[in-house]
């Protein structure tokens, strides 16, 4: 209780609220740890779009690892409900596990290959109770239509049997199965076909459309932030350079009028 | 969305449902081979013994060529060949699919709890691992057996798994360890997944096919070690089998006349004859239990 | 005059245990002397392997069906024998490929690479192998003193992408076949390649074939593109004409899937559906199920790669009309 009226009103009423997060490895044979994420302060309201960009080692994969629940930072507060995620116990846990999600990049790595579609997808229903367990396969094709499968086409398909775009569309249905709160998309389509790109993002603003979902959206394409922001009604760009936030706003304003050095280099190496 | 229905149903069209695992395994020329072999001795020794008349004593047939009567002719007791081997038949099978088990068992059991449990419990089990893989096996297996003297198949197995899982469970556990820190794991544990479906669930299906071959390699192991132990005589020879008819053949006359060749040559034929079924079992297998491999 | 390489209608088709799959679909284009062709296509459009079909270099289960390959000053690469077209590579085509696949030998240094890759061509002069070595990798901004004696595990993947390059010019070849160069790289270390491919080009007046799945990194590199989609080439010019007046509807909808920094997101969108499957009998064009052009002709004929305007090729049946339409 001390913390909520510590942080504050903000901290008590935002989904996610990051108070100076830092995160440092300790490297052997180095004498100083890498600083990966270093003083990064935000706040995510429910059904909220953020785009975080940076370029590679910038510290926004880590940055969305500490979001997810995977990466204990060093130091800072990292808030889910005005609580601390990583002192969360109990009920508090468990709705916090439920509610925070991620789409990783590599859906290659991300599906068991020995499991079918099917038996990727039912156990998290199961372990949620989100349906009968007689009525699991109806449940798991209404995920694959909702990404755009076919259902009697896919469900009992392996991994290798697809394509990355097909995985990829698994992967986003798996993560949005528990019905999560916020999604952390790192670098969702960086492996897939560029003509497929767009439809695997316009899925995740569906979701966002009809659940309120809230995204954190990692990429380092500032183009591709801004699409994914501006389809999905507006949001904010944050800009990320050796693990700090150097520039946060709105994306418009932040694209056409951007006040860090490092924007700009990023928006001007887009090529139009 | 017409045109991407179209798209979708081309693809698919071809992309019929999966075969099932019989049809997988059965696909391979090697599979069907070998399940034909193994079947064959389990028809031959458990079966057998009902159709076939058991060998008996007789004295005045010892040595006999092979005939009618005896098709691969008879022993220095003049027993018939044919049935000694199958009356052995069911005794070899046991003692070998036990030990298999066993072995593969522990070996599994020991190498996915280490490899998961992360500390106290996962350094005590590699710990006693390890020991045991320093004990030399064969000699080990030699004392017990000398020390046990028991027919019974489930000792033989015992004895003869002592130390057949040790490097098998190093194995399982260092393919546990990459598995574990892999992506999809680590999906399973976002969606709050029980540690029971990690392993069983997650990690299991993708230790399978291996977990599979070596039972297949063990019941081999446990073959030659049995029939190793008894030729040598290390273990009684109250159960006949085929351990016991090499020994014999070779120290009671298999050797005295190129017309015994067949006496001597029997056990080692179905010796070789099973490993044979074995390992092409194996590649019927791996095709089953490995999604990678199975044909798109 | 001008030509450097013709390909005309080059069919390879692979072997699997399910039937025969078409990767390469009588694909036609040309280099021009000190060109850079962008050759652009998703995954399973075959842009590799026409890559080494050019080289007459597709190992089994793959075969080349048909088609040649001429070659300015050498002829048709594809009616060569193994050895006669190992003479031909490196001193007159090279090829680079890329980094991540195990294309360096982690027992040698970057020196033995040289000494090696020189020697199995006849040149055993030490001395002028290092002056070489020396030369090239100061070419493509590495320090030879450090680099030579380095292990590739030494290199980061944006090193080793330059040595192999730097190797692929010892014999000082008329044309230079990049196999996905950059795409493993991040942006600053693409950046750096397509530049000192550039200055390379510019300097030493090689052409260059540059094989990429992006789109993106062609225009501002490139002079003439060739896109593939399902192993048919679809579309074929000069950049700038195929970006704003492309006759492909493919090239369209590639184009529209791009979002752009400032334009109307709602312009642009992903290509539904998906590639069509290698084991289906495609009957009409690859693209038709598609393709939102698409009429009943589309699924029964497969379209002719043709020139509708100087330089400019597509297959479609419906180009001249799409022409037209653009202006």
């Amino acid at each position: 209780m001390d913390e909520l009226q510590e942080v504050g009103i903000q901290a008590k009423t935002s989904l996610l609220y990051f108070d100076n997060v830092s995160v440092h490895f300790e490297i052997k044979g180095m004498d100083k740890p890498l600083i990966a994420v270093d003083g990064v302060s935000f706040s995510m309201n429910d059904g909220e779009l953020a785009a975080l960009v940076g370029e590679s080692g910038s510290g926004k994969s880590t940055l969305g690892r500490v979001v997810v629940g995977l990466q204990k930072p060093t130091s800072g507060k990292a808030l889910f409900r005005g609580k601390d995620i990583y002192k969360l116990k109990g009920k508090a846990f468990l709705e916090y596990r439920r509610s925070v999600q991620l789409v990783h990049q590599d859906p290659y790595a991300a599906l068991n290959p020995a499991l079918t579609i099917y038996e990727s997808l039912a156990p998290a229903l199961r372990r949620w109770n989100i349906v009968d367990k007689k009525d699991t396969r109806k449940a798991v094709s209404s995920m694959l239509e909702f990404v755009g499968l076919r259902p009697e086409n896919y469900i009992d398909k392996y991994p290798n049997q697809l394509s990355g775009g097909e995985r990829q569309r698994i992967c986003v249905a798996r993560a949005l199965s528990v019905r999560p709160k916020l999604v952390v998309a790192d670098e969702p389509v960086t492996m897939i076909d560029v003509s497929l790109r767009l439809s695997i993002v316009d899925l995740l603003l569906n979701s966002k459309k009809q659940f309120g979902t809230s995204y954190i959206f990692i990429t380092h394409d500032m183009a591709l932030a801004r699409y994914f922001l501006l389809k999905g009604g507006g949001g904010k760009l944050m800009v990320m350079e050796n693990g700090k936030l150097v520039e946060m706003g709105d994306v418009e304003e932040v694209i056409n009028n951007p006040k860090h050095e490092y924007t700009k280099k990023l928006i001007e190496s887009v090529t139009e | 969305m017409n045109s991407q229905d179209k798209g979708v149903e081309k693809k698919s069209g071809q992309k019929s449902q999966n075969p099932s695992s019989f049809t997988v395994f059965w696909r391979n020329k090697y599979a069907r081979i070998g399940l034909i072999i193994t079947v064959g001795f389990f028809v031959m020794g458990f079966i057998g013994p009902l159709v076939y008349p058991a060998p008996k004593i007789d004295l005045t047939e010892i040595f006999a060529p092979p005939s009618l009567a005896h098709p691969l002719g008879t022993d220095y007791l003049g027993r018939d060949t044919l049935g000694d081997i199958i009356y052995g038949t069911g005794y070899i099978l046991e003692v070998t699919f036990i030990a298999a088990l066993i072995g593969t068992g522990i070996g599994v059991a020991i190498g996915i709890a280490s490899g998961y449990f992360r500390g106290a419990v996962g350094s005590l089990l590699m710990a006693i691992t390890d020991i045991v893989l320093t004990i030399p096996g064969m000699i080990l297996i030699l004392v017990v057996a000398s020390v046990v003297r028991s027919g019974n198949p489930l000792i033989v197995a015992g004895v003869l798994s002592v130390t057949a899982w040790a490097g098998f469970a190093r194995a399982i556990r260092s393919q546990i360890l990459s598995l574990r820190s892999s992506i999809f794991v680590e999906e399973a544990r976002l969606l709050n997944l029980s540690s029971f479906h990690i392993i069983f669930k997650e990690l299991m299906p993708n230790v399978m096919s291996y977990t599979a071959i070596n039972f297949i390699f063990s019941v081999q192991g446990a073959l030659f070690a049995s029939v190793g132990l008894y030729f040598l005589g290390v273990l009684p020879f109250s159960a006949y089998n085929w351990g016991v008819m090499l020994s014999e053949a070779t120290s009671f006359g298999g050797f005295l006349a190129p017309s015994l060749a067949v006496y001597l040559i029997s056990p080692i034929a179905v010796i070789t004859l099973f490993t044979v079924g074995l390992i092409y079992l194996s590649f019927g297998i791996d095709e089953v239990f490995n999604p990678r491999t199975r044909r798109r | 005059m001008n030509l450097l390489l013709s390909v005309e209608g080059v069919r390879v088709n692979y072997r699997t245990e399910r039937g025969e799959i078409t990767a390469v679909r009588n694909v036609s284009f040309y280099v021009d002397k000190g060109d850079i062709l962008g050759i652009v296509g998703e995954s399973g459009s075959g842009k590799s392997t026409l890559a080494y079909s050019v080289l007459n270099y597709i190992k089994p289960p793959g075969k080349i069906i048909s088609g040649s390959v001429k070659l300015e000053g050498v002829g048709d690469l594809l009616k060569l024998g193994k050895e006669d077209v190992r003479k031909v590579l490196w001193k007159e085509i090279a090829i680079v490929p890329q980094a991540t696949q195990n294309s360096m030998n982690p027992t040698m240094d970057v020196k033995d690479h040289f000494i090696d890759t020189m020697a199995a061509h006849g040149q055993n002069d030490k001395q002028k192998i290092l002056e070489t070595a020396n030369r090239l990798l100061e070419e493509v901004k590495l320090d030879p003193q450090i680099v030579l004696s380095a292990y590739p595990h030494q290199l980061s993947g944006g090193m080793k992408q330059r040595v192999l390059i730097a190797l692929s010019l010892v014999f000082e070849p008329k044309l230079l076949i990049l196999d996905e160069p950059t795409s493993a790289l991040d942006v600053v270390n693409q950046r750096l390649i397509m530049d000192l491919l550039k200055a390379l080009h510019q300097k030493m007046g090689i052409s260059i074939i540059f094989i990429t799945h992006d789109i993106q990194l062609i225009k501002g590199f490139a002079n003439k593109v060739l896109i593939l989609y399902a192993g048919k080439a679809m579309e074929l010019g000069d950049v700038n004409e195929v970006w704003n007046t492309p006759l492909n509807p493919y090239t369209i909808a590639l184009l529209k899937s791009i979002p752009t920094l400032h334009g109307d997101v709602n312009s642009v969108s992903g290509i539904p559906g998906s590639m069509p499957d290698p084991y289906a009998e495609i009957t009409g064009c690859p693209f038709a199920s598609r393709c939102k052009f698409a009429k009943p002709v589309c699924f029964e004929k497969d379209p002719d790669f043709l020139e509708y305007k100087p330089g400019h090729f597509s297959a479609c049946h419906f180009s001249k009309d799409i022409g037209d339409n653009y202006g």
